[in-house]
This record gives structure tokens, sequence and C-alpha cells, in this order.
């Protein structure tokens, strides 16, 4: 489910969504709705590394089937994040990723290195959840809008001589920030709800549009995109939590040359985990997140299964 | 019970996805799907042959494959033969055409890995070209 901005990336500055205090609205937002700051910050920035291991891939009808013996595909992404608050409800941040991606098989393999796509995205706190002491009737979650753009800023697919295009899948364990290869434009709504003290739900949603390309030198459309998402967080500690989270993402059938390729839709169930860790009294933050598709038929559709691991460390002021 | 979920809940994001972004989806290309033990017979898109298609062995899997090709018209020929992911954007490795007998035999043809493939073959009579499109999905 090629892949809107890394699932990954966005999963691993999740992870450094800090608490800045447990029991109100104000310990910061988890899932989707976290960005590299809080309201608190100014300015902030991450940088993550992700390896990404292919076992095998969903075929039209759900079928699941790992590579053959022999045969090895594995990705390893870097990316880094610069957020800036213009506003404390309104975080602006740019992203971008460099990665390299390779797969053997018994008769040879491939290997490429590139850049990945450059992605702009804000995030705008709409509704905040009530304070504890209000005690409302209905208690609302907070409301944050999440616009994104991915622009295909990544190295030409070699669309002759390769064996494996890294464009493994926009979404799930299988997600790359390599070469999407078209601009995408999204829009995503998270619903944050604070349970307690230490636990906090967040539902997000969102919808994406792939623009014509030509990436791989031949009139392509690819399908629209769309992923749900569920994230649960504990926060033992102001400065700590960890966190599960599960998504189901579907893009629509890919077109070349302006006719769709029947039964080429794709879906995608993962799994992850998440932990972070800020190191008080400094602005320092650390997190992981450990995602990974089950190789159970109807897991997914058209797509890889794959398990990544990132790990990522950032700053705000 | 998963699979009916997750199927589920596929559909429902699809709907939901053509609503959201206005999509009018293209019509899909029903090339035809081959699968393996069959014999597969389909029509040039330009109609300028038929074809017929078996898997040699009998099998198509991940790793090498091979397919004999049998072309209705007697001035056309089997001029190449090429393999793609469409749903992963990539291709394989170009495989060989060789004739035989009033036959072609396409070798060398590897699915690198489980999926969606469409293979294509380019036909050409005198100046004249064609293809013939089929997808498989290789377990």
């Amino acid at each position: 489910m090629k892949k809107r901005a890394p699932a990954h990336l966005v999963a691993v500055a999740t992870a450094l969504a800090p608490a800045i205090a447990t029991a109100c609205p104000c310990q910061g937002a988890s899932g989707a709705a976290a960005g590299v700051t809080t309201e608190g910050d100014r300015v902030g920035a991450s940088v993550a590394e992700t390896a990404r291991v292919i076992d095998g891939a969903f075929q039209s009808d759900g079928t699941y089937s790992p590579l053959k013996a022999g045969s090895r595909a594995w990705a390893l992404d870097f990316s880094a994040i610069v957020g800036f608050r213009p506003i404390s409800r309104v975080e602006l941040a740019v992203e971008t990723a460099a990665g390299r991606q390779a797969m053997s098989t018994e008769n040879g393999g491939t290997r490429t290195t590139g850049l990945g796509d450059t992605s702009f995205r804000a995030r705008w706190l709409v509704v905040d959840e009530p304070m504890p002491y209000e005690k409302p009737a209905l208690p609302w979650p907070g409301v944050t809008v999440v616009a994104s753009l991915r622009t295909p800023t990544a190295t030409t697919s070699d669309s002759t001589s390769g064996t494996f295009s890294g464009r493994t899948g926009s979404a799930g364990a299988a997600a790359s920030s390599e070469g999407l290869g078209a601009f995408e434009p999204a829009l995503g709504v998270a619903l944050v709800r604070t349970l307690s003290e230490r636990v906090q739900l967040t539902a997000f949603g969102e919808a994406g549009y792939r623009f014509a390309d030509h990436y791989l030198d031949r009139p392509r459309q690819l399908g629209p995109r769309l992923l749900g998402e569920l994230t649960a967080r504990w926060a033992p500690t102001p400065g700590s939590g960890i966190g599960a989270v599960v998504d189901l993402g579907w893009e629509g059938a890919v077109a070349y040359r302006g006719v769709a390729v029947a039964d080429s839709d794709q879906r995608i169930l993962t799994l992850g985990a998440f932990a972070y860790f800020r190191a008080e009294p400094t602005k320092l933050r650390w997190g992981t997140m450990l995602r990974y598709t089950p190789p159970f038929d109807g897991a997914g559709k058209n797509a890889t299964r794959a398990t990544s691991l990132g790990v990522s460390l950032g700053w705000a002021l | 019970m998963i699979n009916a979920w997750s199927r589920t809940a596929s559909v429902l994001l699809a709907s939901a996805a053509l609503t959201a972004t206005g999509c009018s989806a293209d019509k899909p290309a029903d090339d035809p799907k081959f699968v393996a033990g069959q014999p597969l017979a389909l029509e040039s898109a330009h109609g300028l042959t038929s074809v017929t298609v078996t898997a040699d062995g009998g099998k198509l899997e991940q790793g090498t494959n091979a397919l004999l090709v049998v072309l209705g018209g007697a001035d056309v020929e089997l001029v190449s033969a090429s393999s793609f992911m469409p749903v992963h954007g990539h291709p394989g490795p170009t495989p060989a055409v060789t004739r035989a007998g009033s036959a072609y035999r396409v070798t060398g043809l590897e699915f690198t890995m489980p999926g969606l493939w469409q293979v294509t073959l380019d036909l050409r009579a005198q100046s004249e070209t064609d293809s013939a499109d089929f997808v498989v999905d290789v377990p």
C-alpha cells in the first residue's frame, strides 16, 4: 500500500512526541496528531534510520506467498524532518529521505541508492480536548487536521533493467520513503482522546490523491490512497511512553497509458509498537518503532510483506 | 474471519476513496489471467493474430519459467517478450525468445517475487507491430 508521507517516518516521529505532563491534553498528542514539535516548542528536528526486510508478497486474491528460498530483499532508509510552529497550534514541517535497497535471487540481483521523496506537511490542532476540571457532558476528542504534499524528488527508477523498484508500498511496514514517483496531496484528520493520566487513544484517517506521472518512462496514474490508523499510548512518566499501532492502508488500481490494470488495487494491514524517551532536562528525544505485517492470507493484497525497525533522535526548542 | 474482515474493510475504504477523491477510475484492462496447467488463448491487441500460451512443465512459480507460444497468423512472428510488476513498478529480467518448429519458446522468464505480473509478447507481421498481454498471479 508504494507509497504518502512515509508511514514509518510518521510513526517514528510519533514515538518522539514528548509527554509534557501526564494528566491532561497538554501531555502532547500521540499517533498521527503528533509532530516533531509540541505546542510549547518553536522549532524541532529529527533524524531516523529505518531498516526493512521484505519476506514475501500478497497475490491479487490476498493469498500470501513468501519469497523463494535464496531470494532476499531489504531496504535501509535515512530520513530527516524539520518542523516549525508559526503559532502554537500549527506545525509546518518538511521531511526528506535517502535510502539503499536491494533484492537478490538465485540468478542475480539489483541494488540502488538514492534520494527519497520530499514531503511538506502542516498540522493544525483545530480543537483541543477538554481539561479535566471542565467535566463536559460530552468529552470530545482533540481534533488535528494534517495536510501534506509528497513531491517526487527521488532518484528516477530504472524501469528497464532493475528487478526491484523500491516501490514496495506506501503504507504499513513496507512503506518506503524512496520514490513514489508522483505528486501526492493528502488530507487527514486525527482524533485524540486522553482516557486517564497515562493512557491516550488516537484514531487517524487520511486520503491521498496521486497525480499522473512518467516516473517509469511511461504514462502512469497511481490510484488514490486511504489509511486508517489506531494508536494507543501508555505514558508511565512525563518523559517516556510505549504504545501500539494498527493500521489498514489501501491504494486504488494503477493505470498505464490511461488503462487501469485489473485487480491491481492494494491493501495492507500492519501492526506496530513504539517507545519513546525524553532525556530531561535536555531537549533530546529518542524513539523506536517496530512495524510488522502478519503473514496470513487476507492481511494484504498486491502488497509486499515486511518487517521494519526504525530508530530516531529528535531535538526541539 | 480476519480475511473476510480485511476484505470488507478494503471495499469500504475503496468506496470511500472514490467518494473522497471524486476520482473516476479508468475502466480496468481485462488482460487475461494465465493460470498454470491450462493453456491460455487470447487475441493480440490489434487483432493481428491469435496467441496460445502454455507453461513449460505446467507450472508458473517464483524463479525461472519457460513458455511455449503458438501464433495463429502465418506471417506473424514473436519478436520479444518482457515481464513487469504493474503494482510495484519494476520489470523482470528480459527473457529469450527462440523458434521451436511452428512455435516459440520463451525462456529465462524470471518472476523475482510473488504477486501480480504482466507479461507482454511483442509481435510483428511485415511492417505491422502488435502485442499480446496477459497477467500471472505468481504464488
